[in-house]
């Protein structure tokens, strides 16, 4: 006899516009248990927890909750329910202190007084109970991302917490991170806390969680027991059809110095040194990874390298010869493309057509320019090309880059980018945020310009990616490169201990 | 493009309807924004005493009733005109200049100073050199801000709007001075002298009042428009106007783009300055700007930044005005009440600007659902 699940939502169906982000799904959470809830990007994963959460109303549908019918009109609602959520961006106030978070929002016995001091005290029970440690005087903005989500932990299980809803909650983690984090949701889950755990990585899913619900285009897939569950069977459920995951690609290949850092520094009014001493040398043919923790200097580095911002110190050459002040355009004459790391801030201009989108570099040129007009039917036809090489899925050329969605907006960059990348290009988080199979495609872009002798430069936090693609792996950390490693897996180990400060030498 | 690949990215009819409507709102907002005031206007006229019906009559008539009238709507729309083409180039690349008025003195004064030299050229040349000047004046007074922003990143918001007190006291100094027609009589009138006949507009449309300044206006918009929406400088300027990153992540000069805009914005500002002394006052007065550079803020906002919305409501703005007039005069509504009328105008015309941007909301909304899913 099963026990009555703690929590029930029946045939929610929620829309927006035209797009049914949730399409009558049915999700149920025992109690003591980890529920993930996997899906591609779009699939309806944070739409229905954004329900649960009571942040926004489904068009129909019911939620029981502890066997009661019940309905969330606000967040508000399903905190005095006992429910909470960390979200995928953390929602913390980076100057104040942890304790200042915690009590932000929190009723205090003694307005409008702050009950500063019971607070304390019971932190203190908390973070033993719970085996979250942490100093409560310190600012936010001080912590490690780790360190900050165990804030919103904390938080969430302040305000009382029966179920908890953790939306990719180790987006922003380390390798050796995320082993401190599972042990906490272990440990949560001992002391009476259900967990319903948002992702789209297979390997953590089957890791940590009990049960597996699929979501595929806002409709429920199914519901299946985590020990019978194998990583092809969860691909196929995501994606409708049996999926290749995660073959490494063939490594090696010429080996011509191409792009080379000497001594390159980056140093920042009031900031200080973005870079330290920075020596790297990329091949033709090659892909060397960057890994490292975000924030460690990755973007100012693909900055540097594509002239977006002045390197302050060190010499920067190209196949042996000094580039003294590189700037976008001469980068993009020396045959570089450049991948950003914002797709939608940098890499494109939102509000433009696909097709002004593909020109956006080379609008200035012919055959896209005369005497200073742009030739409309060149950029289509440009577009068309790109746009059936790429297979990138839109309504129609003319259509603003801004409905896309992530995946076709990379591919519209990729097509823009792979076409200038002549010699060498850059790639920052090329697949960061896109569904398996655009990540897929984008991965064989890349993999087909290193087979031409292009060289790149992958930049990526996601280190299955860079272990499958790069024939080496720098690790950055704190803007100075720990060491250079081969791109296999046994070098795992020291990637992870790299990335959090520990030299090479030190670690052989 | 039947034959690309379908999808769940392809258009539905939901979308399709969404876009269409989105067009219908960049028209119909603004008329509806005329609608209200009108329906404000009416209300404060039935206050003061006046059938609001017959003085809206008296409206019509001042700006249908003849063909003087209609010159005159035309008159009075040239100005509006051609600075709100300069906002709407400035607006499209992101600089938010609100100092047309100060750049309007600006080039009024050069082009005036000039315009009153006997210089013994031809007219067309002498007409010609005394508008270069104004767009030289606007310019400058329009390449200071820019620069500022440009280079130290300084709000041209503040610099432009502090530039507009300088530039009307500066000629205030000229007009009171050095400028001063007949500066020995007692009750000399702060203006300058007549500017010469060969530097006058001619009048294109006789009786009325219509001078070469409007199908100057008209072959100003059709130039901007082929700028901004056919050149490759009016893509370059959109795309640093639409997402500055981006537009320094694809190589372009931001900065010269921002100063080269914040100039052509205030040289066509200088330029309406000029015409309307050439065309219309003949003399350069202290305060001789009854707010145009404001008027075309709200001119630009309602075309939508495009060329040809911004003659449609320079249009209506003239008309507006004319008709006005006439009420006034005809109906006896009192001036100040034809004041609030038109800041009304202009009052409902920027909610509608963000009514239509804040439509814009739940779309990007339901993206930021789709992309975390």
């Amino acid at each position: 006899m099963m026990p009555a699940p703690l929590l029930e939502m029946r045939q929610i169906v929620k829309t927006f516009g035209s797009l049914r982000a949730n399409d009558r799904v049915d999700f149920e959470v025992r109690s003591g248990e980890i529920h993930a809830l996997l899906g591609e990007n779009g699939a309806g994963k944070t739409t229905l927890m954004n329900i649960l959460y009571g942040l926004y109303q489904p068009d129909s549908g019911e939620i029981f909750w502890k066997g009661e019918k019940i309905v969330l009109h606000s967040p508000r609602d399903a905190i005095r329910h006992r429910i909470g959520m960390i979200h995928q961006h953390l929602m913390l106030v980076p100057n104040f202190t942890v304790l200042e978070n915690i009590l932000v929002g929190l009723p205090s016995p003694q307005e409008p007084l702050l009950p500063i001091q019971e607070t304390l005290a019971r932190l203190k029970d908390f973070a033993a109970q719970y085996g979250l440690p942490i100093d409560p005087t310190l600012k936010v903005k001080q912590l490690p991302l780790g360190l900050q989500q165990r804030v919103e932990i904390l938080k969430a299980l302040f305000r009382g917490a029966d179920l908890l809803i953790l939306d990719e909650p180790t987006a922003v983690l380390s390798p050796l991170e995320v082993e401190d984090f599972f042990a906490v949701l272990r440990n949560l889950v001992d002391k009476g806390v259900s967990i319903i755990f948002i992702s789209h990585k297979l390997d953590e899913v089957l890791r940590i969680s009990d049960r597996i619900t699929v979501l595929r285009q806002g409709k429920r897939v199914g519901t299946i027991e985590t020990r019978q569950a194998t990583q092809p069977i969860l691909a196929e459920m995501m994606v409708g059809r049996a999926v290749a995951l995660d073959h490494g690609f063939p490594k090696g290949g010429a080996a011509q110095p191409l792009l080379e850092l000497k001594g390159v520094s980056l140093i920042r009014p009031k900031v200080g040194r973005v870079l330290k001493d920075i020596n790297l040398t990329l091949h033709s043919g090659e892909i060397l990874g960057i890994a490292g923790i975000d924030g460690n200097g990755q973007e100012e580095l693909a900055d540097v390298i594509c002239g977006l911002i002045p390197y302050s110190e060190g010499q920067m050459l190209l196949e042996g010869r000094p580039i003294p002040n590189p700037t976008p355009r001469k980068m993009k004459a020396a045959g570089l493309g450049y991948v950003p790391a914002d797709r939608q801030r940098v890499g494109l201009v939102k509000n433009f057509s696909i097709a002004h989108n593909l020109v956006l570099k080379s609008f200035d040129d012919p055959p896209f320019n005369r005497h200073g007009f742009l030739r409309e039917k060149v950029v289509h036809l440009n577009a068309q090309q790109v746009v059936e090489a790429f297979d990138i899925r839109a309504a129609a050329l003319s259509q603003p880059v801004g409905e896309l969605s992530g995946g076709n907006q990379q591919k519209v960059i990729l097509g823009r980018e792979l076409k200038l990348a002549t010699r060498l290009l850059v790639a920052v988080h090329p697949t960061r945020g896109l569904d398996v199979g655009a990540t897929e495609s984008v991965r064989q872009f890349l993999h087909a310009q290193k087979e031409k002798g292009i060289g790149i430069l992958l930049i990526s936090a996601d280190l299955d990616e860079l272990l499958a693609m790069s024939d080496r792996i720098a690790v950055l950390f704190r803007g100075e490169i720990l060491g250079i490693v081969p791109g296999e897996a046994a070098s795992l180990p020291a990637i992870s201990r790299m990335m959090l400060g520990e030299r090479l030498e030190a670690i052989a | 493009m039947e034959n690309m690949p379908s999808s769940v990215f392809s258009p539905s009819p939901a979308l399709l309807r969404a876009r269409w409507l989105n067009s219908l709102q960049i028209i119909l907002l603004p008329f509806g924004a005329v609608l209200a005031a009108l329906i404000v206007g009416a209300i404060l006229i039935a206050l003061t005493g006046v059938n609001p019906f017959f003085a809206y009559q008296k409206m019509w008539e001042g700006i249908a009733k003849s063909n003087y009238q209609v010159g005159l709507v035309l008159v009075k729309a040239t100005p509006l005109l051609i600075i709100g083409l300069g906002l709407g180039f400035v607006f499209n690349s992101g600089v938010f200049n609100i100092g047309a008025e100060g750049q309007l003195y600006m080039g009024a004064l050069l082009g005036t100073a000039i315009a009153i030299q006997d210089l013994g050229v031809p007219a067309w040349l002498h007409v010609a050199l005394s508008l270069l000047g104004g767009f030289v004046g606007g310019g400058l007074w329009g390449l200071l801000p820019g620069y500022l922003k440009a280079r130290h990143n300084i709000n041209e918001v503040i610099t432009t709007i502090l530039l507009n007190y300088i530039a009307i006291y500066i000629v205030s100094y000229f007009t009171h001075g050095p400028l001063r027609d007949n500066p020995l009589a007692e009750a000399a009138l702060p203006q300058t002298p007549q500017v010469q006949l060969s530097s006058q507009l001619p009048l294109i449309w006789p009786p009325t009042r219509l001078h070469a300044g409007f199908p100057l206006g008209l072959g100003l918009a059709l130039v901007l428009y082929l700028v901004t929406y056919r050149m490759a400088f009016g893509y370059k300027a959109r795309a640093v106007g639409s997402s500055p990153a981006a537009a320094h992540y694809a190589g372009m000069n931001t900065t010269l783009i921002m100063v080269i805009v914040m100039v052509v914005s205030g040289g066509l500002a200088g330029v309406a300055g000029t015409v309307e002394i050439l065309g219309v006052q003949h003399r350069l007065r202290d305060m001789f700007s009854p707010g145009l550079g404001y008027s075309a803020i709200a001119i630009a906002l309602m075309g939508n930044n495009h060329p040809f919305g911004i003659l449609l409501a320079a249009l209506l703005f003239g008309a507006l005005q004319v008709g006005a007039n006439n009420m006034q005069a005809l109906a006896g509504v009192p001036v100040t009440i034809v004041d609030v009328i038109q800041a009304t105008v202009i009052f409902f015309v920027a909610v509608s600007a963000m009514i239509r941007w804040r439509a814009s909301l739940p779309r990007l909304f339901r993206h930021k659902g789709e992309a975390n899913g």
